[in-house]
């Protein structure tokens, strides 16, 4: 997860992640670039901090961050579109099932 | 890098980072008298809201707290003061066996407010005069006990200031040391990922009961812990869920095993990464669980920007967020938004971060020392 020292717009926290958080306010229709030979087009404003899709996420899969699930889309997600509480929902219950 | 530090020894062999008289209240009665004590000697003041009409687990935690500070490396002396009727007496934690000079009054034997007030400046005087003029001698790394906490919590705490905390907790831990993870609501939706840390069964098995007993708490009330957290400036800031939340938050504590968990305040014995269970504390009654857990620093990751000290021992305040770190600049000790801006790795930022550590544990005031901006304060126990 170690990043470059080249000045990134948005970063990837492990390798398998499906979300991308900026690290700065980024405009609708902006090209962000992901590594060397990825980029995302973002379809919404992605503010400081809030995450955009990298792929699509089709409805009912897992948002991953962190190389970790940290959510379920509840809505199909483009790749670009803004991934927040209106089109996730938490997904606590499971995982603390699943942890024993 | 340094392999030593430079501190106070006690006699119970731990190892102070701060040599300070502290002028104690035992209950909110005797709040004013022992802050105009400590306001006139320059002694720390360790006053609160509890130690009275308190029941079972909570009223124990109350009395262990003030045992804790009390007997806490980084107090040198203390004067105790309580009213006379309390649940917690004033005389019965001063005679607690602490290994350092300890009095106490009692306002209403003393004669009232004005005669104890009187009364104990010249005790804390006494007091400071003792333990005054007392050399720092060299002690390993690890004696270190490092607490960590997080307020406000944002994504480039998750991103930046946890994972540098996390590099420094790695550093510590391999060092000899102790760090502590608190903050049970707050490991409530990562509790499977740590379970899976845990150097044993048991210590697994706790992770999850911890965090099931907050649940519980709520759910006779019939209510969950879901519905205030992620809190409304978690959700502003870009979290999105508690799993994300929680996930951003243990990054503070690294990678190494979890050796156990600990009571809320309960003194941390073993070296290594310990959680420590501060039930359903919130902000400053964690900080207070943590250092009277034995920790002489706390590395304090903030998004939005938190001021509070604490007067057992430093508080490093971490922020990674450009604007926090441009509006708080006095407030705040550390600046992790090189990572953000992409001009610094994480690996440097966590390296920095040590020496920052080091510098304030071998005695240079953090902000809120500076300031003076201290807080006490003591939580309610989830049973």
């Amino acid at each position: 997860m170690e990043r470059s020292m080249a000045v990134e717009r948005a970063v990837v926290m492990a390798c398998e992640d499906n979300v991308v958080t900026a690290i700065c306010d980024l405009p609708a229709g902006e090209m962000v670039r992901i590594s060397e030979e990825e980029r995302v087009e973002l379809r919404d404003p992605i503010a400081f901090g809030h995450k955009f899709a990298r792929t699509a996420i089709p409805k009912g899969t897992y948002i991953v961050k962190y190389g970790a699930r940290i959510g379920r889309a509840t809505s199909n997600i483009r790749p670009g579109e803004h991934v927040h509480i209106h089109n996730v929902q938490d997904i606590v219950d499971e995982v603390r099932r699943d942890a024993r | 890098m340094k392999t030593s530090v430079l501190g106070y020894w006690r006699k119970d062999g731990t190892i102070g980072v701060r040599n300070h008289v502290a002028v104690i209240a035992t209950v909110l009665c005797s709040r004013h008298v022992a802050e105009e004590i400590a306001r006139q000697t320059g002694a720390v003041a360790i006053t609160h809201e509890r130690g009275c009409l308190e029941l079972g687990d909570t009223k124990a935690h109350t009395e262990l707290v003030l045992r804790n500070a009390i007997g806490h490396p980084n107090i040198g002396a203390a004067l105790v003061v309580g009213l006379g009727c309390e649940q917690v007496s004033a005389r019965r934690l001063a005679e607690t066996e602490a290994g350092k000079p300890v009095r106490w009054i009692d306002i209403r034997a003393t004669g009232g407010t004005t005669k104890a007030i009187a009364v104990g400046i010249k005790l804390a005087r006494a007091l400071s005069k003792e333990i005054e003029g007392r050399a720092r001698e060299r002690a390993g790394l690890d004696e270190l006990v490092v607490a960590t906490q997080c307020g406000s919590s944002d994504t480039a705490a998750g991103i930046a200031s946890n994972p540098a905390v996390g590099i420094v907790a790695d550093w510590v831990v391999h060092a000899g040391g102790t760090v502590i993870l608190g903050e049970t609501p707050s490991l409530y939706g990562a509790a499977g990922v740590l379970a899976e840390r845990a150097a044993t069964p048991d210590t697994a098995a706790r992770i999850l009961e911890i965090t099931d007993n907050i649940e519980r708490y709520y759910a006779r009330m019939g209510r969950s812990l879901r519905e205030a957290n992620p809190t409304p400036g978690n959700i502003e800031r870009g979290l999105t869920t508690l799993v994300e939340k929680s996930l951003g938050g243990i990054r503070k504590a690294g990678t190494t095993p979890i050796k156990g968990v600990v009571r809320p305040a309960e003194r941390v014995c073993g070296k290594g990464l310990w959680i420590m269970d501060t039930s359903l504390g919130l902000g400053t009654h964690v900080s207070t669980d943590m250092l009277c857990g034995g920790a002489q620093v706390m590395l304090y990751t903030t998004g939005g920007g938190n001021p509070m000290g604490s007067p057992l021992g430093p508080v490093i305040k971490i922020a990674a967020t450009p604007d926090t770190v441009a509006a708080m600049q006095d407030s705040l000790d550390f600046d992790a938004s090189p990572v953000i801006q992409g001009t610094e790795t994480l690996a440097e930022c966590g390296e920095r971060l040590v020496s920052c550590l080091l510098d304030v544990v071998n005695g240079k005031p953090t902000k809120a020392e500076q300031l003076g901006s201290y807080a006490f304060a003591i939580g309610t126990i989830a049973s």
